[in-house]
């Protein structure tokens, strides 16, 4: 269910963003914005999956934390 | 069409939030806790709620009665014990409301860690709530009580506080926010006034008598009204209200009826410093001054002449020492640190208060205290002289 | 290209600045050196004093927006590779603004809330804010900082009830240097925030008066800080405070004005709340912002989306409790901060000063030559 809805969500950015980006030939941005929502896709599936993913921000707490 | 999409899904979103809160109570779902009391039983943790009468005053006028409602229950934490309420109780008790938070003595001669941390965490739990411990009784039984005419007892006991504060002025209110900042600091020691149920004329009343004293998690004594008011006196914070009694004779204690004064304290104000001896030793130095009206004579005698003033002043100003001497030397009996000199020294002295913090108890018992009290009296209210019959 | 008034920018930079320690800045000072805190703020006024400089000379010495300038300096390989870095380091000040307020709000307010509703309700304002242009987000600060900056100072100043002792923020002088140097560049870490106006500041209308207003904000952000971190300390003592999860939360709740203003924490919360879209608005723009520069985008705005999820998820994905999110605050992102907002930026102005000397030398080689 949340990932229907997550997927929905991200339907209608793609449905907001990228009609003009082609339109107007931007292949450039459009290559990134792909980019950027396929990683956007990865951390909520990570989120919701728990697929691996490398915390490097709780690594550094973890080892700030041992003695 | 994308300003139509943007806006469609800031319209769905708003949608969601039409029906209020998803975490609201209705009004008639609920229930208003007045106050509550923490207690020990064979080592399960217990606690008493007192709860407000949903449907308010019955009828029947000024006398009909609010029927009080305690709900207990024990379990082997608080936070614990107070969600078993819900097992058997039909509503949800809004303790943000509560006024008064009642302290068993067997807790507080138990270990305190546990009640700090459940009232500490709690976010429902106000630090304006007031604190009281109970005396040879539980919580559960305080809050049974009828106090006439208020309808539950945790707010009669917070309204006798505030009201014997600036009439006798014998106990300080403690907020829970203040025992919490307490209990924390080092070189100073928390303090909860008592409460205790006495029988007047066959009913049972609840009655403030005396301070319960601690030292670390625990208690370890209580203060008595006499010692409770020389604490009163001995806290840097102004005072204001009270009543002291003192006898012509010198002689507080036994000295003839007829001799008896009492004077009224406007403002009194303590100031402690320590002062380093030669020989390495500390005495405490403290400073009282007050100022005040004389407020009751039973003497006919005529009090306001210079020398007679002076006299009252000094009298005044004797017992006030005494007091604070009694409590001074109470708090040293039970090496606690109720005045918070030791806090006091770690920030005038804290090369001193670094080789003293580790023994701080044995080392305030044993303290060298030089109480100085001076009062002064302003007024003498409506009659400068006592009534004379002339014949 | 957009335009900000003066004022719109000192709104700005004054949020970027003083929401976080805000919020958090007592307890951590608290900790490290619990009643001398506030020495640790004025210890950081020469860092934030040389901080404040340095922007202004990156600035008024580079002809583009930040992260533009690094091309403009470093050349464009070694531009765009440090460029890069610093999109994740603003995205990072998003996610750590989401994940500070999300902790703020479900531990003092609605601990039961899903933590995805409600970063869904504190990003889709700042979305939309930036999909309509940094005019209207500057607007919107603008007004923000105008109505909630002297309630939130005025909340802290109910906060001294009468149970303040001024004398808990004693003994004066005895401390560890040690801690006071850790003080201090904790506090110099978030001045470093101001790093935003390396990107805003072009957007000025008046750049080269740009070091009166920064120094304007320095001197508002040192006040709310003191206070923040004062008033705690002589309210609870710092032992309560450097234990409690949000000693100014505590405060709220403590406060009682003659028996009458009590009970006011909601207004606190919802003073932090449009703080909290400032800071995220803005570090969420600069992020997009600087995507668009170093890839050489036609709009940041398309990011929008894509980000605002990766934040969303991010909040909930990089750290996992309070725990350790203070960890991450006290002493993983002022690392951060230091070495990209405030030593790099210092790296910059050496860099500058002698390409500036080279081409006044072969300008004066030039002049000096015979013509032929």
């Amino acid at each position: 269910m949340f990932t229907a809805l997550f997927f929905l969500l991200v339907a209608l950015l793609v449905a907001i963003d990228v009609p003009d980006l082609r339109r107007q030939k931007l292949n450039k941005d459009l290559a990134v914005y792909t980019i950027f929502m396929l990683a956007a896709i990865y951390l909520a599936m990570v989120q919701f999956y728990h697929w691996p993913f490398f915390n490097p921000l709780l690594m550094a707490a973890m080892r700030m934390q041992s003695p | 069409m994308r300003r139509g999409i943007l806006l469609g899904m800031i319209m769905l979103l708003v949608l969601s939030s039409l029906g209020g809160c998803y975490n609201r109570v209705e009004l008639d779902e609920t229930v208003a806790v007045t106050g509550f009391g923490l207690d020990v039983d064979k080592g399960q943790k217990v606690i008493s709620v007192q709860i407000a009468s949903p449907s308010g005053k019955p009828e029947g006028g000024s006398n009909a009665e609010v029927e009080t409602m305690v709900l207990t229950e024990s379990a082997s934490g608080y936070a614990q014990a107070a969600r078993q309420i819900t097992l058997h109780f039909p509503r949800t008790p809004v303790w943000s409301l509560s006024t008064s938070i009642i302290l068993s003595e067997a807790l507080a001669r138990d270990d305190l860690r546990l009640m700090m941390d459940f009232v500490s965490r709690n976010r429902f739990i106000r630090p304006n709530m007031m604190m009281f411990l109970t005396l040879g009784t539980s919580p559960e039984e305080v809050m049974q009580v009828k106090t006439p005419p208020e309808e539950y007892s945790s707010l009669a006991l917070v309204k006798m506080m505030q009201g014997q504060e600036s009439q006798s002025g014998i106990y300080m209110p403690v907020s829970l926010r203040e025992f919490r900042s307490k209990y924390v600091t080092p070189g100073v020691e928390p303090v909860i006034p008592q409460v205790q149920i006495v029988e007047m004329d066959g009913e049972k009343v609840l009655q403030l008598q005396g301070v319960a004293v601690f030292l670390g998690h625990n208690m370890v004594g209580s203060l008595t009204e006499k010692e409770s008011y020389g604490l009163r006196l001995l806290v840097p914070e102004e005072n204001r209200g009270g009543l002291i009694t003192v006898n012509l004779s010198g002689d507080r204690e036994s000295g003839p009826l007829g001799e008896m004064v009492t004077m009224e304290i406007i403002r009194s104000r303590a100031r402690s410093t320590p002062r380093l001896n030669a020989d390495g030793s500390m005495v405490i130095s403290v400073d009282i001054e007050a100022d005040g009206n004389l407020y009751e004579q039973t003497t006919s005698e005529n009090l306001q002449t210079t020398a007679n003033l002076v006299r009252l002043e000094d009298l005044t100003s004797q017992a006030i020492k005494e007091d604070a001497l009694a409590c001074i030397h109470k708090a040293q009996l039970l090496k606690s640190d109720i005045f918070g000199w030791g806090s006091m020294i770690s920030r005038q002295h804290p090369d001193l208060w670094q080789r003293l913090e580790a023994d701080w108890p044995s080392f305030f018992a044993s303290l060298q205290v030089e109480v100085e009290a001076k009062y002064s009296i302003r007024r003498t209210y409506l009659i400068e002289e006592a009534m004379q019959i002339r014949n | 290209m957009a335009r900000l008034t003066n004022i719109q920018l000192f709104c700005i930079l004054l949020v970027t600045l003083a929401v976080t320690p805000y919020q958090v800045m007592a307890k951590m000072l608290a900790m490290i050196l619990a009643q001398h805190g506030w020495m640790a703020i004025l210890g950081s006024v020469l860092p934030g004093l040389l901080l404040v400089w340095i922007y202004y000379y990156l600035l008024t010495n580079s002809s583009r927006p930040f992260p533009g300038m690094l091309e403009e300096h470093l050349g464009p390989v070694l531009g765009k590779i440090i460029g890069f870095v610093y999109i994740w380091a603003f995205f990072l000040v998003v996610v750590m603004s989401l994940v500070l307020f999300a902790n703020f709000f479900l531990s003092n307010v609605l601990p039961g809330m899903p933590i995805s509703i409600l970063l869904i309700f504190i990003i889709l304002p700042a979305f939309y804010a930036l999909r309509t242009g940094l005019e209207a987000t500057a607007r919107v600060v603008e007004l923000i900082v105008l109505t909630a900056y002297p309630l939130a100072m005025l909340l802290l100043l109910f906060g001294l009830g009468p149970e303040t002792d001024w004398s808990r923020l004693l003994p004066l002088g005895h401390f560890d240097m040690a801690a006071l140097g850790n003080g201090v560049w904790l506090v110099s870490s978030y001045i470093s925030l101001m790093v935003v106006v390396l990107t805003l500041g072009p957007f000025c209308h008046q750049p080269r008066l740009l070091w009166r207003w920064m120094l304007a904000v320095f001197g508002m952000f040192l006040f709310s800080t003191l206070a923040a971190v004062i008033i705690p300390i002589v309210a609870y003592g710092p032992v309560l405070t450097s234990i409690q999860t949000f000693p100014i939360f505590n405060i709220a709740r403590a406060t009682d004005v003659a028996n009458f203003i009590h009970n006011i924490e909601i207004i606190m919360v919802s003073v932090v709340m449009p703080g909290v879209f400032s800071i995220l608005a803005i570090f969420w723009f600069v992020t997009c912002y600087s995507a668009q520069q170093v890839f050489g985008l036609q709009d940041y705005r398309i990011l929008v989306g894509p980000t605002a999820i990766m934040a969303g998820v991010s909040a909930v994905l990089l750290v996992p409790n309070i725990h350790f999110l203070y960890i991450m605050l006290q002493q993983i992102f002022p690392w951060i901060f230091i070495i990209l907002f405030a030593i790099l930026p210092a790296f910059m102005v050496p860099v500058i000063w002698l390409k500036l000397r080279r081409r006044q030398d072969s300008d004066s080689k030039k002049k000096a030559a015979p013509p032929k």
